[in-house]
């Protein structure tokens, strides 16, 4: 009988980033993952012979330093590139790119406005001061304010003590920055459309919320958040690793087994064992069974409780609100081989900003009807288009002179209100998205190689992320925090013992990549009764 | 004009009923007190005018909401004219099955909402047992803001806020911190089934503001505003329509001796040394008081009034960045007979009818709305005032008075020719239930929010001095910098709806402003 | 103006009437429905092109920007060592900062100070806005009078510093060492005013030192040396028309002179040419930061943080933290931050702003000034002053630090090939200006050496 101290499944950032954490505490810990590449949503492939890139991302990277550090990932063959931070491209040809050295950004602004070049300074400490006061909380496992012992009431009075002690101007930034619509918020900062529409499609692009939805402003500050306060004065990096997301999953395997966990990929978790309504172990497609003391699910909430759990197991009333857990996916996928590097011959000869990608946009309103167009579940009339070259970066992506061009589509609903995405659907999308993007560059069409367009049913089918939702459960208000995935469930605790969550879906879900991984790591090692876990620094 | 005539103790800018709270107020703590109003009429937009001869109607607002019992009582407003038609209205949601859902917890009332879903009908009573805990939780924090005296310290409210929500028992303090950043419809589409039941009471929750029923937020709008409505047992419709409630507030401050001038349009504030001196009107006449209280929007009296050179530029940029969204219109009708109403019993023609059928349907009308159109199938809240007021109308006669939810203030291609069409629109709505309506029309008149705008002088037509929505709100409304009534102009008072707790007719924020006035003790 | 005027008695002239008084019939500010958005929006467009270049171009197309001097002052260096100053390049040092330095206290030293950023604010508002902008009083300020000027934001934490110029009845230029277009024109909402960005527009030459009046009299400014200290003059050189303000950073005789770009090579070169006989050199940004170091006075952005970068809002400083107390008046008008100001007015300062003197006679690295007990304060500013034979340093220090009782003294790592020397040099705080020379406030100022 096979048996270990815990037992992973899923292997996505997040289940490895809980791996990894746990192999380095001396916990004995196996990652079962069901498909045969890990990485799960950041998983690559070859488009075609020699073509090698991100399927189901954009391909850009998050990943929080100190995780970087902590599992020394570096040493396991991860190579992180910072380029500058991308561009955005009107119909009319006007493009705003964005730039990571204070000096060049400013007069890239001041190109447009000469008042939002000097607003910038502004609005890059707002942006980062939101970013200190998430980090503290982050920095934090997440209490729950309706668990009613002595100790939280106690922290919740201190909550509000410190609350209280802020300076009310700053307590009203705060709420601006957390309540105000996006539109709205950057009005009070920048003059022009374009600098506010570059902001707010890079933002927008995969939330579910648009520019006007009240609480949509606190997106802006997530390009920030690996910022340092030290840092040039310009715009945030993009950051990607050599060999595209997948590297990051490929690095942290490998640091998991060299602190002695294992990795088994195409094994497909069936089933919880339990007994006595306790989590015991797994069965395998196999049929092989597995145990562990603790068990901790990388797949989304609906996925692990609807899908591996025998539903009369399930406390009364619990399978309903995991029901009630709202999941929505927003993003299509476009993958491209290219003959050759496209050209758009709006945007100066040899900017660097491109490397960091390539956004067509309209303007506010028509991303507000983009996303209106999402909620009817209409096929999308004008999407935000994203498009990343990554073989600009790295070329061992491509052959010599070729290209792989990565397209995110936003605001791409799980299914039209007529009916499922069908093929001819599908293909009239990535008509519709090539066509936009030949619009700004000649001879596109005939570069491409080889497309396939993936739709977040498709997205649901591949990676398993339910409704293709690539955060693993919305990130609204009543979604995070304490309500992630719901009150009561904040800490990685589940209602059967010795049973996580470590997926997105768990706090702080899409505000930190791998940190729900690492949340739930240290809730488990304490739980096995292994020393506390800890985390060098936190999101900044 | 004589010395007396030009120096008061105080001086209050706005007869709304802010603006006549805070002066009777003032005046009834011994104060010589000066209200000025700009236009012919007091009460601003509470007002009952004749849609046509003989038919008289609110023309904005038609209930009265959340008055506290407090302020009846303190300004003796029963004894000057203040009469309810109707104490307890009654809420009905119109089905096209004609299976109307009173919402209420009553026995029969479920009866009927059982033949919707039965699920529901054994929801319902829980879901409005939880909004009034819910309500006992935040509805204090509105009203305790700031009594007389010292402000409490922030993080003593916060600890008996905290202490209250400890209260609650944990599986209700779970759903409040879930449901209260979200929006009305996910709070909805938690609880029930029926369309039309959950079209009703988010329709409930967003009428009058510029948010849709899925915006983060209206969770906490829905919660306040029953909070608020607790405080009086409301909605009440008034004799004579709001005009009446306007007409005793009138009374009421004459009778403590406020002098109303109308009429009397301020040009602005005069400040000397950062202090207030008096007001100087726009035909130039000078009125002298330690103590000046605007029930104006905040920013016409620090903008407009004072002038951007007494105040830091922050604070400016502030003010000229408060949001306000007009997105209600109102349609008022003459009719020559009661229309009849499909599948209603005769009692219930005096109640207050919300027309939506569904979430969706009202989330379609937003964004039509949010991109300058109206939906064809606009969201409505009715009433016949006249069925509980007879004199409002000729014998035998009615008046309908119908508030349209997400109607822009600008219209795609403007509003030339698009009036006709939106009336249209109601019309052919309402007659869905009432087939005989059209029939009975003598006159009718319709507001739209630069019609409100114009006649009565709110922002993009919006009717609270600034929208209520979380950035504006508490210590933000309406600027972080003027949160507690009092200006960086010492005797300068902010007492309008742009104050906490803000608009929806609940005369707090006169009432709050004046006290605090009185308390930090400017004399002549 | 001509060569043979007499500055005295031109200067004697009343100034103009104020265009608006502080009584009361003075029109209130506009209500904000009559408030020009767009007018602002177009002040935000204002053309950005830099000096010699192409705005248009894109950012990452170029990265050196030079002013209008950039060539004649490169012909002059010997060292061909540049440093970045507000984007620009300009010359680190052109010899020997000891050269450089010998010359500017004992003849006098030019140098090209085109990247400061200068506005143009005029209009019927403008010193009604200007004096709710600023902290100081501006009541007395007549035309072509100077005054230094700090500004606030709301909650009182300096926003930045400058140099106020009173061009005409309504119009003024504000000069700045950073960039704040975007708070003007926010605070400028209710009042009628225009606020241009003219910095790419005037190209400015600073002359400093014991014969920098003799240097301009003999390129033919005549009568220069009856202007005085904090007062400026419209000069014709050579059909040019300069305009030359009494003012600068050396803690010395100095003058400031403001020309159209394309003229300012021609100035440069007569200047060159002229004072050669006086021993006049061109000098660099680092004998420009020693001089202000030693004459006390703080740089925006890197002796202090203005309010809109700070990220930690405990690091935004208040005028009297920062040495700017008699720039505030919080008696006259309202301005942006009195209230804010009032309030803190009487509370014991956070951090103070102060110059250190460390004993040590050659130039040290090192940030920290330290007590017994640990850190005392961060040097933001180092400098080493030939005058005074020893570091100077603009340092925020905690307000303990500043009580004579308490010793001070920096630790530095000194380097010598392969092996390190760690040395501890006491440091004292200096009460104003480490050096500040009488010249500087002579009417007429001295024509020679002597004086």
């Amino acid at each position: 009988m096979e048996r270990h101290d815990a037992i992973v499944i899923g292997g996505g950032l997040n289940g490895l980033t809980a791996a990894a954490y746990l192999a380095r505490a001396g916990v004995d810990v196996l990652l079962v993952e069901r498909n045969e590449r890990l990485g799960s949503a950041a998983a690559g492939y070859d488009i075609r012979p020699g073509f090698r890139m991100p399927r189901f991302t954009l391909g850009t990277v998050s990943l929080p330093a100190h995780t970087v550090s902590d599992l020394e990932l570096t040493k396991f063959g991860l190579r992180l590139m910072r380029v500058d931070g991308g561009i955005s491209l009107t119909g009319e040809g006007r493009y705003h790119a964005s730039y990571r050295d204070g000096l060049m950004h400013r007069r890239e602004l001041a190109r447009l406005s000469v008042k939002d070049a000097d607003a910038w300074t502004r609005f890059r400490r707002d942006m980062l001061r939101a970013n200190l006061a998430l980090r503290d909380v982050l920095a934090h496992p997440m209490r729950d304010p309706s668990r009613r012992t002595l100790a939280a009431f106690r922290g919740l009075l201190s909550g509000a003590d410190k609350v209280a002690a802020k300076p009310s101007e700053d307590m009203h930034d705060l709420l601006r920055i957390w309540s105000m619509p996006m539109a709205d918020f950057l009005d009070s900062y920048f003059t022009s459309d374009l600098i506010k529409l570059h902001l707010a499609a890079k933002a927008l692009a995969g939330t579910t919320l648009g520019p006007y939805s009240p609480s949509s402003a606190r997106f802006l500050m997530n390009a920030f958040m690996g910022e340092a306060e030290g840092a040039a004065g310009g715009a945030p990096a993009t950051v990607l690793a050599m060999g595209g997301p997948e590297a990051v999953a490929n690095a942290l395997a490998a640091s998991i087994e060299a602190h002695g966990g294992r990795v088994r990929t195409e094994a497909e978790v069936t089933d919880v064992i339990l007994r006595d309504g306790k989590a015991r172990g797994v069965a395998l497609a196999d049929g092989a069974e597995v145990y562990a003391n603790a068990i901790l699910s990388d797949l989304d909430l609906k996925r692990t409780f609807l899908a591996l759990f025998p539903w009369n197991e399930l406390p009364k009333g619990f399978v309903e609100r995991v029901s009630r857990f709202r999941m929505r996916g927003v993003t299509a996928k476009i993958n491209l081989a290219l003959d050759a590097m496209p050209e758009f011959p709006a945007l100066p000869d040899g900017c660097p900003a491109l490397q960091g990608g390539l956004r067509l946009v309209t303007s506010m309103m028509s991303l507000e009807r983009a996303y209106d167009d999402w909620r009817d579940h209409l096929p999308p009339r004008l999407p935000l288009v994203e498009m990343l070259i990554p073989s600009m970066t790295d070329r061992s992506l491509a052959p010599q002179g070729k290209h792989v061009m990565s397209v995110a589509v936003h605001y791409v609903p799980e299914f039209l209100h007529d009916g499922p995405w069908s093929n001819e659907r599908r293909d009239r999308l990535s008509d519709l998205v090539i066509s936009e993007i030949a619009a700004h560059s000649p001879d596109f069409k005939d570069k491409i190689l080889s497309t396939e367009t993936l739709v977040p049913p498709d997205i649901e089918s591949e990676v398993g992320l339910t409704a293709g939702d690539f955060e693993q459960g919305e990130m609204t208000l009543d979604q995070m925090f304490f309500n992630r995935p719901m009150p009561g469930l904040a800490g990685y605790d589940t209602p059967i013992a010795n049973f996580y969550l470590c997926s997105g879906s768990a706090h702080p879900g899409a505000l930190e990549t791998g940190g729900a991984g690492a949340g739930a790591a240290a809730r488990v090692a304490v739980a096995l009764g292994h020393a506390p876990i800890h985390r060098k620094g936190s999101v900044l | 004009m004589s010395l007396s005539d030009r120096h008061f103790d105080a001086i209050v800018i706005g007869a709304g009923h802010n603006g006549l709270i805070a002066a009777s107020y003032l005046a009834k703590a011994g104060r010589r007190v000066l209200l000025l109003e700009a236009s012919t009429r007091l009460g601003g937009a509470l007002t009952t005018a004749e849609v046509s001869p003989d038919y008289r109607v609110s023309t904005a607002a038609h209930l009265l909401d959340a008055l506290p019992r407090r302020i009846e009582k303190d300004l003796k407003l029963a004894r000057h004219g203040l009469r309810y038609a109707k104490r307890t209205v009654q809420t009905i949601a119109l089905d096209h099955d004609l299976n109307h859902i009173t919402l209420s917890s009553k026995r029969s009332d479920l009866d009927i909402l059982r033949r919707h879903s039965p699920a529901d009908a054994a929801a319902y009573p829980r879901f409005a047992a939880r909004m009034k805990s819910y309500a006992g939780v935040l509805g204090p924090l509105l009203q305790d803001m700031l009594p007389a005296g010292a402000p409490e310290p922030l993080s003593r409210r916060l600890r008996r806020l905290i202490w209250r929500a400890e209260r609650l028992g944990s599986e209700t303090l779970e759903d409040l911190m879930r449901q209260l950043p979200g929006s009305i419809g996910d709070m909805l589409d938690d609880a029930f089934e029926t369309p039309l039941l959950k079209g009703a009471l988010a329709l409930d929750a967003v009428i009058g503001t510029g948010e849709g029923p899925y915006s983060a937020g209206t969770a906490l709008n829905a919660i306040t505003r029953k909070g608020l409505r607790s405080i009086s047992n409301g909605p009440h419709i008034v004799e004579g329509g709001l005009g009446g409630f306007t007409d005793a507030l009138s009374a009421a401050a004459a009778s403590f001796g406020v002098i109303i001038r109308a009429a009397t349009d301020v040009k602005r504030i005069l400040i000397v040394d950062g202090m207030v001196r008096g007001v100087e009107t726009q035909s130039g006449d000078v009125y002298e008081a330690p103590l000046v209280l605007s029930s104006a929007h905040p920013r016409e009296t620090m903008l407009g009034m004072v002038g951007a050179k007494y105040l830091d530029a922050g604070l400016v940029k502030q003010l000229t960045e408060i949001v306000d969204t007009g997105a209600t219109a109102k349609l008022n009708l003459s009719l020559d007979g009661l229309p009849t109403i499909q599948g209603l019993s005769p009692q219930e023609y005096g109640a207050r009818f919300l027309i939506t059928p569904s979430l969706a349907s009202l989330d379609g009308a937003y964004a039509a709305f949010k991109h300058g159109g109206f939906a064809t199938d606009l969201p409505l809240e009715m009433t016949i005032p006249s069925v509980t007021d007879a004199p409002l109308a000729p014998p035998g006669q009615h008046v309908m008075s119908i508030v349209i939810q997400y109607v822009p203030y600008q219209a795609t291609g403007g509003w030339e020719g698009s009036r006709d069409r939106l009336v249209d629109h109601v019309i052919e709505t309402l007659s869905e239930f009432a087939p005989d309506l059209r029939d009975r029309i003598v006159a009718g008149e319709l507001m739209l929010p630069q019609d409100f705008e114009r006649k009565f002088g709110l922002v993009n037509g919006g009717w609270y001095h600034g929208d209520m929505r979380l950035d504006q709100l508490l210590t933000s409304r309406p600027a972080p910098g003027l949160a507690r009534f009092s200006t960086p102009l010492r005797g300068l008072y902010l007492c309008g709806a742009g104050s906490h707790p803000g608009g929806g007719i609940c005369g707090l924020p006169g009432e709050y402003a004046a006290r605090l006035a009185l308390s930090e003790g400017v004399r002549a | 103006m001509s060569d043979d005027t007499d500055l005295t008695t031109s200067t004697d002239i009343e100034p103009p009437p104020l265009p608006v008084t502080e009584n009361e019939t003075a029109a209130p500010a506009e209500p904000v429905g009559r408030i020009d958005l767009a007018m602002l929006d177009e002040m935000s467009r204002v053309d950005p092109a830099l000096f010699e270049q192409n705005h248009q171009d894109p950012p990452f197309s170029r990265q050196v920007m030079t002013t209008p001097l950039h060539f004649y002052v490169a012909s002059e260096s010997l060292t061909n060592l540049w440093c970045n100053w507000n984007g620009y390049s300009v010359a680190e040092r052109l010899t020997s900062i000891d050269d450089e330095y010998a010359t500017l206290r004992h003849s006098a030293v030019m140098t090209d100070i085109s990247p400061l950023v200068k506005y143009r604010i005029s209009g019927p508002d403008a010193l009604t806005w200007l004096r709710r902008l600023v902290t100081g009083n501006l009541v007395s300020l007549s035309v072509d009078e100077i005054t230094p000027v700090v500004f606030c934001e709301d909650r009182g934490h300096v926003v930045g510093d400058g140099l106020l110029f009173r061009l005409g009845a309504a119009e003024f230029r504000l000069v700045t060492e950073e960039a704040h277009l975007a708070w003007l024109l926010d605070s400028a909402i209710g009042h009628n005013v225009r606020i241009e960005d003219v910095s790419a527009t005037l190209a400015a030459v600073s002359l400093q030192g014991p014969l920098s009046c003799a240097a301009l009299a003999a390129a033919g400014l005549s009568g220069i040396e009856n202007l005085r200290p904090y007062t400026a003059h419209w000069f014709d050189l050579m059909g040019m028309p300069v305009y030359v303000s009494r003012s600068g950073t050396s803690g010395d005789l100095g003058y400031e002179l403001w020309v159209e770009p394309d003229d300012a090579p021609a100035l440069w070169l007569r200047l060159l040419d002229k004072g050669r006989s006086f021993g006049v050199k061109a000098g660099g940004f680092a004998l420009r930061e020693i001089a202000r170091v030693e004459a006390g006075i703080a740089r925006a952005g890197v002796d202090y943080i203005g309010a809109f970068s700070a990220i930690d809002p405990q690091t935004a400083m208040t005028p009297y933290e920062l040495g700017f107390s008699s720039l505030v008046d919080l008696e006259g008008e309202h301005f942006t931050g009195r209230d804010a100001l009032r309030r803190v007015h009487a509370r014991d300062p956070r951090h103070i702003l102060a110059t250190v003197a460390i004993d040590w006679h050659e130039p040290l690295r090192f940030t920290a000034i330290r007590d017994a007990t640990g850190l005392a304060g961060l040097a933001t500013s180092t400098v080493f002053s030939p005058a005074l034979g020893c570091n100077l340093a603009m340092a925020i220090l905690q307000p303990h630090a500043i009580s004579s009782s308490t010793v001070l003294h920096v630790e530095a790592e000194i380097r010598e090939e392969l092996s390190l020397r760690l040395i501890h040099a006491p440091a004292h705080i200096i009460a104003g200006a480490a050096l500040m020379l009488p010249a500087r406030h002579l009417v007429p100022a001295p024509l020679t050496i002597r004086g």
